[in-house]
């Protein structure tokens, strides 16, 4: 019986303490999902010439965030990425300005296959009772030669809002991909 | 209440309570999941963290643990080895999730409540293990009483505990303003499931969200009162299924289904299974 008293006294004790002493240490937790409070988000398409989705992880938009604290409580780093869902910020810390996007992803494109990107940003927050997309959304066609100058088409308009990380289509870098059917310049 | 216990402690609540356990660890066993991220060696996030990385993302590592978890949980399944199956069980069943958030860049909380409650389970076996063993053999586990009380006060403490945590998270990052509507519509809208009349009600209409999250860090904060008796369990059961009611109604596919499951059943469930099951002459005394 004192065993018994014993390994509860020891398990409430752990538990109690644990979490507040050494924070997320598995199989001890601080529940820390949704603890945060954004005020917007973005939601990222990335398309190659031809208008087909591409992979954000590609050209680092993926989301990392999950309702957790990014990073906190999981072993692995998380690919760089200007998705910033998560962060307690404000809109502009958010969403990443045209120069911003420009540069990040014109790093990413060298060595791939794709003589220009579009770059489709959404912005969702609160407008009056509801969710919806805030006038800071943009498009822009990133070219892989920065000396290029493109305008966005229509060719991606079929986009119609899927999550961010969900294109399922494939864009292999340079290395990966055998054809080169989407490196046409425009 | 823990007199009343001492006449109600049926074994079998206690067996099937730790069955569906055990068919949750072969299932975690038998589910594939996804690597993702990049190996770092510096973060201390599980009781696996001191072993290099390369060794935890092991392909070999991981089914090993599978193997061993799925069999020593078939062996307390059928009480053979008890009860050394028992911890074998709980140990394999937190490694293998530690492998699972070693090698991920996300951190969900799907088993938490799970493995906490296999231990405190194996624990019971370990201080009963002949009685158990000698009922279960015997096909005497529906006349047998020798499910303590500290098993299912535990179980119970911990459901509540886990809740609780997540309410003080909350307060202690943002305070009571943590629960303002925008931050619940922003998640419904982005993670949410959209053909749900549930995502669609709440995404449009902030008052409502707004409610939902103040009732939401309310229930969450104050469920570790279920350790207080009856009504207090049952008021907490209640609240937090509601709470995962809206949660999976919107979400759908975000992984809290086994949590609502295992608070419906030990909060509320129990109580009715504890009392159709109870001794015989705890049904004269009343």
């Amino acid at each position: 019986m004192a065993l018994q008293k014993l390994f509860v006294v020891v398990f409430v004790l752990a538990n109690l303490i644990l979490p507040f002493a050494i924070g997320e240490l598995f199989p001890f937790t601080t529940a820390p999902m949704f603890r945060d409070q954004p005020r917007s988000y973005c939601e990222f398409a990335v398309f190659s010439p031809a208008g087909q989705a591409l992979p954000l992880e590609t050209f680092g938009l993926q989301r990392n965030y999950d309702g957790n604290p990014v990073g906190y409580g999981s072993g692995r780093l998380p690919g760089d990425s200007l998705d910033r869902f998560g962060d307690d910020q404000q809109l502009e810390q958010i969403v990443p300005t045209p120069e911003e996007m420009r540069e990040w992803i014109s790093t990413r494109l060298v060595g791939t296959n794709y003589a220009y990107v579009t770059v489709k940003v959404k912005v969702w927050g609160p407008v009056g009772k509801r969710i919806d997309l805030l006038d800071d959304s943009y498009e822009i066609v990133v070219p892989r030669d920065p000396n290029l100058q493109i305008e966005p088409t229509d060719e991606s308009e079929e986009y119609v809002g899927e999550a961010s990380g969900k294109a399922e289509s494939s864009a292999a870098p340079a290395s990966n991909q055998g054809n080169a059917t989407d490196s046409e310049s425009p | 209440m823990n007199q009343l216990f001492e006449k109600y402690n049926p074994t079998r609540f206690g067996l099937i309570s730790t069955r569906i356990l055990l068919i949750l660890a072969i299932a975690l066993g038998c589910c594939p999941f996804e690597m993702t991220g990049e190996l770092e060696n510096v973060k201390t996030i599980s009781f696996l963290s001191g072993i290099p990385a390369e060794t935890l993302a092991d392909p070999g590592v991981m089914y090993g643990l599978r193997a061993v978890l799925v069999v020593a949980a078939l062996m307390w399944f059928f009480c053979l080895l008890v009860p050394v199956s028992c911890w074998l069980t709980a140990l394999a069943f937190a490694g293998l999730w530690a492998l699972r958030l070693e090698n991920s860049i996300f951190s969900p909380h799907i088993f938490h409540v799970a493995i906490m409650l296999t231990v405190i389970h194996a624990a019971w076996f370990t201080f009963y293990r002949r009685s158990i063993v000698y009922a279960y053999r015997s096909d005497q586990t529906a006349t047998t009483y020798n499910y303590p009380y500290w098993v299912y006060w535990l179980s119970v403490f911990y459901i509540g505990w886990f809740h609780t945590l997540a309410g003080i998270e909350k307060l202690r990052a943002h305070g009571w303003a943590w629960a303002d509507g925008t931050s619940l519509q922003l998640w419904t809208h982005a993670f949410g499931y959209h053909p749900s009349p549930v995502t669609q009600w709440i995404v449009s209409n902030h008052q409502v969200a707004q409610w939902l999250q103040q009732g939401t860090l309310v229930i969450e904060t104050a469920a570790i009162l279920c350790i207080l008796g009856r009504p207090f369990r049952w008021l907490v059961g209640l609240g937090l299924l509601g709470f995962y009611g809206g949660v999976l109604t919107s979400f759908v596919d975000y992984g809290f289904h086994l949590n609502a499951f295992l608070t419906a059943w030990f909060l509320l469930v129990a109580d009715f299974l504890l009392v159709a099951w109870r001794r015989p002459e705890a049904a004269d005394l009343e």
